[in-house]
């Protein structure tokens, strides 16, 4: 008969480079040999608990939560959790040595292990000689746990087929014996099967930083370190040291189920309940919102919102929301919350956004309902550049030991998998270069092909093995790192519930579970996010309300504006959020945006999602009437009505699958976490059954069903909700606008928001340009550092570039002339010197951009001058005004341009390619202009400088080069045979010549190229750069 | 002061290996102790002898015969002298010499046989490098005769080393000019010592040598781990 | 004065390219090694449109088959040192410039070699027969003639230059970055619009002191001359040594003639700028295992021409058998003798006799071969087989291998032996008893050679100790692996 154990110390991959299997492989495999209980005891972390939570629930399996440690003397022991309270003993301990340790590594000591109670303790003694000195010390250890931990502790018997494990044991049990210490087994499992051996050495070999081959016996001499079948540990042990695991983990009672969440306090008056507080809040809002009343239908809403919320007791979770967005407001910060529940009427009148219900189809019922026992998902975007700000209120609101940030799972990825590998296995630094640079270009997972292009033999053994085990290692974790605004807050200490750890950014803390971790457990998180078009919205709103003391918010632009739309209409759209790329302002013309909610669309459609899953095409023929909208049924319609019966939104899909194939909410929740993951892990097949059967039971065909399932498939990762497209869309309506209305401010809020979106600045001026606004240079007499508006000639605003567009130049400077400028105006060059006591590194910058132009002449007079400076001239010294003055021949207007671009990124002058044109014109080289103007068809020699190349994962190698002239910009699609043709000259050029055929399609104009040429040389030495995205 | 300064000089000549000083014949120079006190106690010059041939007469390869040697070399190794194993029967293995004591870029191996054997034997030694020199004589035959030995002897005496000429069994009752002559045999997981000849009276007894690990069970007794299976998880006090 | 400057500024393609040419694309990199750069790429990479200061990836993904080495400084710099020993045939002024090429005062010796014209000629071809191309460039400042030599490389028609009034002239329209100072000053002065020499020279001296410093105007007067430059001189050594690395394993000796040749003529040059000869030098040969062997080459009285050496090596190398692939190639000679007619009458000296280790291992090793006198270095590795290699004798110290913490038998078996089974249990001379165990061995996946093993120690009635072990594969076969001596 088999013996019942109980495995009380197992490591997972989250002990990071020394446990080679995932949790969920552990928990699997130990509930597939019949284990009574496993423990998963990662090195100082329980960042692997959640997952194995999540598949002990499904397997059954007993799951028992501790942690190893090594401390500072050299002892080594694993505590497990008896009940709460020792598991928050335990995260508080795990947090302390974390803490007082940089990134990564831990500290603790002896004394640190005296208060730690409710946690049972394994020691770990460490393998020694015979020896009388080691003995002794081994000795000294067990006295100390047995009395540290008085009867609780255990003396952990490890036998891993060592060199002689019979004299092994009977030494432990003498010193068991010696220090009153009972004995139990256990198996120090790094991986959950004998197989892993490769990969575990591999890790330790990455570890140590050796080679496998070198790593010698920093390896381990077996794989005995997995989880061992019963029959086999009966052979290793006595039963005595087995029947002990299970008292051991018959102590230990503890599971996740008990975590749970506790609101923060302090946002509820003492007056009032929660329920009643947010009520309270809410209906203040409302007034404000509609100060000639609420709407009867945002009323009801208003109630039955409220409803939801009560029953859930979600109440908190919004207040904790609203405190924080209400201290953006009051800061002036610019936020707009989004996701499932931002879109509510009682977000709208909690100022959480800006989607207005009563304009809006509200979309709130279908992303909180009562049968998902989900927490609700609100993400708040802020200001990019002043997120900060937020971030360190939360942490000042509720103390860094109850708010901290989620982790990130930073995991290994095809291309530091196949680094690190490499290099373990000992290829050549250079050929895993190779290999790990190819892999860069080109996204995906398809390691094996890109092999064989690098020029290695997939048959050769070594390669096998080194992409077997690539293909092991990808997705196992590498370390934690920082999400980028995910907080988690709660009412009581976090660290009792979560460890805590530093971040690698000073002064940032994390815990040790990510996102995914938390949704799991139902724990409640607010994302803090980023968003520059916000920063970009709040400047230029600041700039119209000053020069033209109007007094516009996000809340009063004028809503559904059809001069708005018909800018975007003739996709008219660079600097507008969301839908500037090459492929939504291709989309623009044919979509044909009338109102908001074509924006949510627009917003959706153009993504990997509804394109792989082939949506577009029958969206836009349906939208133009050229094909009829049908509904297999009244459920299927009500559910993808608002989409002409096309699938675009991840909501529609989890919808489908409940209303027409009888999933329930949760089993829809499956669904979409599978549908996000099987790209990487793939598992969508048990629901592809379910789904056709639960839809053919409801009388839907099987070709639809499959149908269905196919397009679920095409989603996978990048299927957007419909709830942060509505948020999104708005920023859209906003930001268009503002460009449409006043293109100036805009220009000089995405100028002051940089980095920024797709477009370089020298482009956004151009377009700026085009548009009839002018645009004046940087100057020290005129500017501040930030781009400003100037009444120009026709009392229409001008951009005044500010002092921040010249590289090189630190804001201090510019604020130093600002100073100076104040009192009076800078009569001249010495002057000016005198005044700013600017240093050298700064005045170059200020001459070379030719900022001092006004003062000093032409920027070479202007260099020389400021060249002779030294910064201690406070008087001018008489040699200096003695000075001989040479003879500097003023800039030719090629020359000014070059100068321009090294400093600023962009010319004011004309465009570096109208000084070519004469000479392109020989070249029989047409202009952008002729290009866009041309008949379908028609071929052409058109050339550029390249501005962007991208590579969308989506398009199957072809590549998208926008070309730039000084009449306008060329659209180039490069298809992949040409770019295995012409690598050298579509990578290498700055100024590109296109041999090709336009086509021309809904107003879209594109040149298909058939043969490319660098022209370079012709550019000499002006230095333009593209923005390369893949 | 001159003088003393003569003297050292004349200290450091007579140290040189190749010179005979007449006092040896009367006091022999102290041997390297073997360790064994049984061993040391019997030997006349409580060790080892460190400038003659001493013969190992073995049964059987693995009975300790090297084991028996080591705390010796080891002790000539941390003098700053080399050893040297010539015609060993098999490999010797660098990591376990290497945990026995011997750093191993002081230990030389040759392959040899034959003449070749005693002429790479007989350099070594008169070299004086080596304080030790294990030598393995079936790998020379028919060369090994009392005419060889003596010349190992002599080049022993002359470069001031130790030669342990490993030798069979059988060999122990044909005459040799080794001082000292000792047959090995392996005796219940023990290393049994029956000196055949030594200056002095050679002990009837033979000694018996513990060179394993204890725990390595004798026959006879039951195998440790089904002892173990039978082994109590707690200690008594704590099953109360 | 007049000076001929040497740039090299392809020297470490060339050394790359010394002992066989390389025909793929290939370049040479710098940098760190997350991001490094295109140092020299030769002709052929060059085709693939690679730049000099591209990413190495970026130069990648124009060819997949290209050739990346690492720059190596030591290398270069011994390179320069070569040919300073090799130049001082032609005369004694010689200024290294690191890792750049050489300057050759040769005002005083021009006649000697019958004028400019023949001397560079010579100098040509002598670089060329040691493996090497350089610009040269003549004036009579070292800076102007170096900053000639890199205009000529850069492809600027220069002419050269023997008066010194006619020095500011002749560098008039040469670009300012020759004179190699730094990008940002380089940048300022273009952005002033000057960008010649002749234009720079022309700035108020004042004004140019203030902004770029008094240095750089030293270095445009030393230029032209009007301030006196003086260099230390370069001293050839008493010895001379050379090496390359091969990029693949040489296994025919003959095929290191071609380098070998190049060697010699380096010595040759080197010996005749001494006035020297040699009767002894070290053909030094490094092998992917087996270390590095030492050929020596004797002549009974000094010698220098590279033809005669040449001759002797070949001879040699015809009987040797390699110890192994051939991985680098070097040369080395160390006592420089006088290089007279009398010298013939010289009787070398035999070796004396030295006492202590080396010598006894010689002799060992003369009489015995050199793989029977050895020593063991223990390496780290779980399967006894791989942990232990053969080592030449002489050398000193081994890096030790971690600790072992079991008892491990002194004896292995270089080929375990198959053991006879009886009722399950394997027999060795009698039956065995096993002692401990079963200790597991799994390793070595990575080089194809995987142990999956239970080791044993057992005893049979004999009393012999017995170290042995059953494959998990096979069988599950019984093997003798060492024994307790």
């Amino acid at each position: 008969m088999l013996p019942a154990y109980a495995e009380l110390h197992c490591i997972s991959n989250f002990t990071f480079l020394r446990g080679a299997s995932h949790a969920e492989e552990l928990v699997k495999q130990a509930s597939k040999l019949g284990y009574a209980a496993l423990a998963i005891t990662d090195e100082c972390s329980v960042a692997a608990v959640v997952r194995a939570y999540v598949a002990a629930k499904a397997t059954g399996l007993k799951l028992i939560i501790g942690s190893e440690f090594r401390l500072k003397d050299g002892l080594r022991l694993v505590l497990l959790a008896e009940n709460l309270n020792g598991y928050s003993n335990l995260c508080e301990l795990i947090t302390r040595a974390r803490r007082r340790a940089p990134k990564g590594e831990y500290f603790l000591e002896r004394t640190d292990m005296i208060d730690v109670s409710d946690c049972l303790a394994l020691w770990l003694p460490t393998v020694s000689h015979d020896s009388g000195p080691q003995l002794e010390h081994e000795l000294e250890q067990a006295h100390w746990i047995a009395h540290t931990f008085a009867g609780r502790a255990w003396l952990a018997v490890e036998l891993h087929r060592g060199p002689d494990d019979t004299h092994r044991l009977a030494q432990l049990s003498a010193t068991g014996i010696a220090a009153g210490l009972p004995l139990v087994a256990a198996g120090d499992v790094h991986m959950q099967v004998r197989k892993r051996q490769p990969l575990q050495d591999v890790l330790t070999s990455i570890r140590i930083g050796s080679t496998v081959a070198n790593a010698g016996s920093a390896l381990y001499p077996n794989g005995e370190r997995h989880l061992r079948a019963l029959g086999r540990l009966a052979h290793i042990y006595p039963p005595a040291l087995l029947i002990e695991t299970l008292h051991v983990a018959e102590r230990c009672q503890f599971s996740l189920d008990e975590i749970k969440y506790e609101y923060p306090e302090e946002l509820v008056p003492e007056s009032e309940t929660p329920a009643s507080h947010l009520r309270k809040l809410t209906y203040e809002g409302a007034k404000a919102r509609y100060p000639e009343g609420v709407p009867e239908k945002v009323g009801k809403l208003i109630e039955h919102e409220l409803e939801i919320i009560t029953e859930l007791h979600y109440e908190a979770f919004f207040l904790t929301i609203e405190d924080i967005v209400r201290y953006a407001r009051d800061q002036k910060i610019l936020c707009q919350g989004r996701g499932s529940a931002a879109n509510s009427a009682v977000c709208y009148c909690l100022k959480i956004t800006e989607v207005n219900p009563y304009l809006v189809q509200t979309l709130f019922g279908r992303f909180i309902s009562k049968e998902r026992k989900e927490p609700p998902d609100i993400d708040v975007d802020f200001e990019h550049q002043r997120r900060e700000e937020v971030m360190q209120y939360i942490f000042n609101r509720y103390g860094r030991d109850r708010a901290a940030i989620a982790a990130t799972v930073i995991s290994y990825q095809p291309k530091s998998a196949v680094r690190d590998i490499g290099k373990a296995l000992g290829f050549s630094l250079d050929q895993v270069d190779k290999l790990a640079s190819s892999l860069a270009w080109w996204d995906g997972n398809n390691v094996k092909d890109r092999l064989v292009e690098a020029g290695f033999d997939p048959e050769n053994p070594a390669v096998c093995k080194m992409l077997a085990l690539v293909a092991e290692i990808i997705g196992f974790p590498r370390h934690l790192s920082q999400h980028v605004g995910g907080f988690v807050i709660d009412n009581r200490k976090l660290s009792r519930l979560v460890p805590i750890e530093n971040a690698s950014m000073q002064n940032r803390t994390v815990i040790q579970w990510d996102k995914d971790d938390l949704d799991a457990l139902g724990l409640l998180k607010v994302d803090v996010l980023a968003l520059g078009m916000l920063s970009c919205i709040r400047r230029t709103l600041e700039h119209i309300n000053t020069y033209r003391s109007s007094h516009w918010t996000m809340e009063n632009i004028p809503r559904e504006d059809p001069v708005v739309y018909n800018m975007l209409c003739r996709a008219d759209s660079v600097g507008v959020f969301q839908v500037e790329s090459r492929a939504q302002m291709s989309m623009l013309p044919r979509l044909k945006p009338r109102r908001y909610y074509d924006l949510v669309i627009q917003v959706a459609i153009v993504r990997p999602g509804p394109i792989m899953g082939g949506m577009v095409h029958p969206y836009l023929r349906r939208r133009a009437g050229l094909e009829a909208v049908s509904y297999p049924s009244t459920a299927i319609k009500e559910v993808l009505e608002r989409t002409l019966g096309v699938t675009i939104f991840q909501e529609q899909v989890m919808r489908i699958a409940i209303v027409a194939a009888g999933f329930t909410a949760g089993e829809a929740d499956q669904l979409r976490r599978a549908m996000a993951a099987w790209k990487r892990k793939g598992g969508l097949e048990p629901f592809r059954q379910r789904l056709i059967d639960g839809m053919t039971s409801r009388n839907y065909t099987e070709e639809y069903a499959e149908q269905i399932y196919q397009m679920t498939q095409g989603f996978g990762d990048y299927g957007f909700p419909e709830s942060h497209a509505a948020s999104f869309a708005l920023l859209v309506y906003i930001s268009s606008w503002l460009k449409c209305h006043e293109p100036a401010a805009f220009c000089a809020g995405l100028l002051n928001s940089q980095p920024l979106g797709f477009y370089s600045p020298s482009q956004l001026v151009q377009d700026v340009k085009r548009h009839g606004v002018e645009v004046r240079p940087a100057d020290v007499t005129v500017s501040d550092w930030h781009t400003t508006l100037e009444r120009g000639a026709n009392g229409e605003p001008a951009v005044r570039l500010g002092l921040h567009m010249i590289k090189g130049l630190q804001e201090a400077c510019a604020l130093r002339i600002m100073q100076a400028r104040q009192t009076e105006a800078f009569t001249n060059s010495e002057d000016f010197f005198h005044r700013t006591q600017l240093d050298k590194r700064a005045l170059n910058c200020l001459s070379e951009a030719n900022a001092l132009a006004t003062l000093a002449g032409h920027r070479r007079m202007a260099l020389w001058q400021t060249l002779g400076r030294t910064p201690d001239d406070v008087p001018l010294a008489v040699n200096e005004r003695m000075e001989n003055q040479p003879e500097l021949l003023p800039p030719t207007e090629g020359e000014d341009i070059v100068a321009d671009y090294r400093r600023l990124g962009l010319t004011l002058g004309r465009h570096p390619l109208a000084l070519l044109r004469n000479k392109l014109t020989t070249m029989r080289i047409s202009s952008a202009a002729d290009v866009n103007s041309a008949a379908h068809q028609q071929p052409i020699y058109a050339a550029g400088i390249v501005t962007c190349r991208q590579r969308p994962g989506t398009a199957s190698g072809v590549v998208f080069v926008t070309m730039e002239d000084e009449t306008g910009t060329i659209n180039v699609v490069v298809w992949s045979s040409l770019v295995t043709r012409q690598r050298r000259e579509l990578l290498g050029s700055r100024l590109l010549g296109v041999h090709g055929i336009v086509e021309c399609k809904d107003g879209v104009v594109h040149l298909v190229a058939g043969r490319l040429f660098d022209h370079s040389h012709l550019l000499g030495s002006l230095n333009t750069q593209s923005r390369d995205f893949h | 002061m001159a003088r003393t300064d003569t003297q050292q000089a004349l200290e450091k000549v007579l140290r040189h290996p190749a010179i005979w000083r007449a006092e040896q014949v009367i006091h022999s120079t102290p041997g390297i102790s073997t360790t064994f006190p049984a061993l040391d106690q019997i030997l006349p010059e409580h060790g080892w002898p460190t400038n003659a041939l001493t013969e190992l007469l073995v049964k059987v390869a693995g009975a300790g015969e090297l084991l028996l040697l080591m705390p010796a070399l080891r002790a000539i190794c941390s003098e700053g002298r080399g050893i040297a194993l010539l015609a060993p029967p098999y490999l010797p293995q660098a990591r376990a010499w290497e945990a026995a004591g011997i750093p191993l870029e002081r230990m030389l191996v040759v392959d040899a046989e034959g003449v070749d054997l005693l002429w790479a034997a007989e350099q070594i030694l008169r070299s004086g490098e080596c304080g030790a020199v294990l030598v393995w004589g079936q790998a020379a035959g028919r060369a090994l005769n009392h005419r060889a030995l003596q010349r190992l002897q002599l080049a022993a005496s002359t470069g001031n080393a130790a030669c342990f000429l490993y030798r069979s069994a059988g060999a122990s009752d044909k005459p040799s000019p080794a001082p000292l002559r000792i047959r090995l045999a392996a005796h219940a997981g023990a290393l049994q010592l029956h000196v055949v000849k030594c200056r002095g009276a050679a002990p009837a007894k033979p000694i018996p040598l513990q060179l394993f690990p204890t725990h390595w069970s004798e026959p006879g007794t039951p195998p440790v781990a089904d002892v173990l299976l039978h082994l109590p998880v707690r200690p008594q006090s704590s099953i109360a | 004065m007049l000076w001929i400057a040497l740039y090299l500024p392809q020297l470490p393609l060339q050394l790359a390219q010394r002992a066989s040419e390389i025909t793929l694309p290939c370049v040479i990199a710098v940098g760190s090694a997350m991001r490094p750069l295109v140092f020299c790429a030769n002709p052929a990479a060059r085709e693939c449109g690679i730049k000099l200061h591209m990413p190495v990836a970026a130069a990648r993904a124009l060819t997949s088959e290209l050739v990346v080495l690492q720059r190596d400084d030591a290398a270069e710099a011994q390179a320069i040192h070569n040919l300073g020993c090799w130049a001082y045939q032609f005369t004694p002024g010689i200024v290294l410039q690191t890792g750049e090429g050489l300057l050759l005062d040769v005002g005083s010796t021009l006649q000697l070699h019958g004028g400019i014209k023949n001397l560079l000629a010579r100098i040509h071809q002598g670089l060329k027969d040691i493996g090497y191309h350089a610009e040269p460039g003549v004036a009579p400042t070292p800076l102007a003639a170096w900053l000639l030599a890199k205009a000529r490389h850069a492809g600027l028609r220069t002419r050269m230059c023997k008066e010194l009034s006619l020095v500011p002239e002749r560098l008039s329209a040469l670009p300012l970055w020759l004179l190699g100072w730094s990008d940002d000053v380089l940048n300022t002065l273009q952005i002033l619009g000057v960008r010649c020499i002749g234009q720079c020279l022309k700035l108020p001296r004042d004004g140019f002191i203030r902004r770029f410093g008094a240095e750089r105007l030293l270095h445009l007067d030393r230029m032209i001359g009007t301030a006196p430059d003086p260099r230390p001189c370069f001293t050839p050594p008493d010895n001379f040594a050379s090496r390359t690395e091969f990029g693949f394993d040489v296994v025919d000796a003959l095929m290191l003639l071609f380098p070998l040749k190049r060697f010699l003529q380096e010595l040759e040059g080197f010996l005749r700028g001494r006035g020297a000869g040699v009767q002894e030098w070290h053909l030094l040969l490094d092998h992917a295992n087996h270390g590095r062997s030492r050929i020596t080459m004797r002549v009974v009285t000094p010698e220098r021409s590279a033809e005669r050496f040449l001759a002797l090596a070949r001879e040699r190398l015809t009987q040797i058998t390699l110890l192994g692939p051939v991985l680098a190639l070097g040369i080395a000679a160390n006592q420089l003798l006088t290089f007279t007619e009398s010298n013939r009458s010289f009787i070398p000296d035999p070796r004396t006799h030295a006492i202590g280790w080396g010598h006894l291992v010689d002799k060992l090793s003369t009489r015995l071969g050199s793989d029977k006198v050895y020593r063991l270095r223990a390496l780290d590795d779980h399967r006894p087989e791989h942990a232990w290699k053969q080592s030449i004798a002489v050398t000193t110290k081994t890096p030790h291998a971690s600790p072992l913490r079991t008892p491990r038998p002194l004896w292995l078996l270089k080929t375990p032996r198959t053991l006879l089974i009886t009722d399950d249990n394997p027999l060795c001379q009698g039956r065995l008893r096993m002692l401990t165990g079963p200790e597991r061995i799994e390793s070595g996946w990575w080089d194809g050679k995987l142990a999956r093993r239970d080791y044993y120690v057992a005893r049979n009635n004999n009393g012999e100790t017995f170290w042995i072990y059953r494959e998990h594969q096979r069988n599950h076969a019984w093997y003798l692996h060492g024994i307790f001596g």
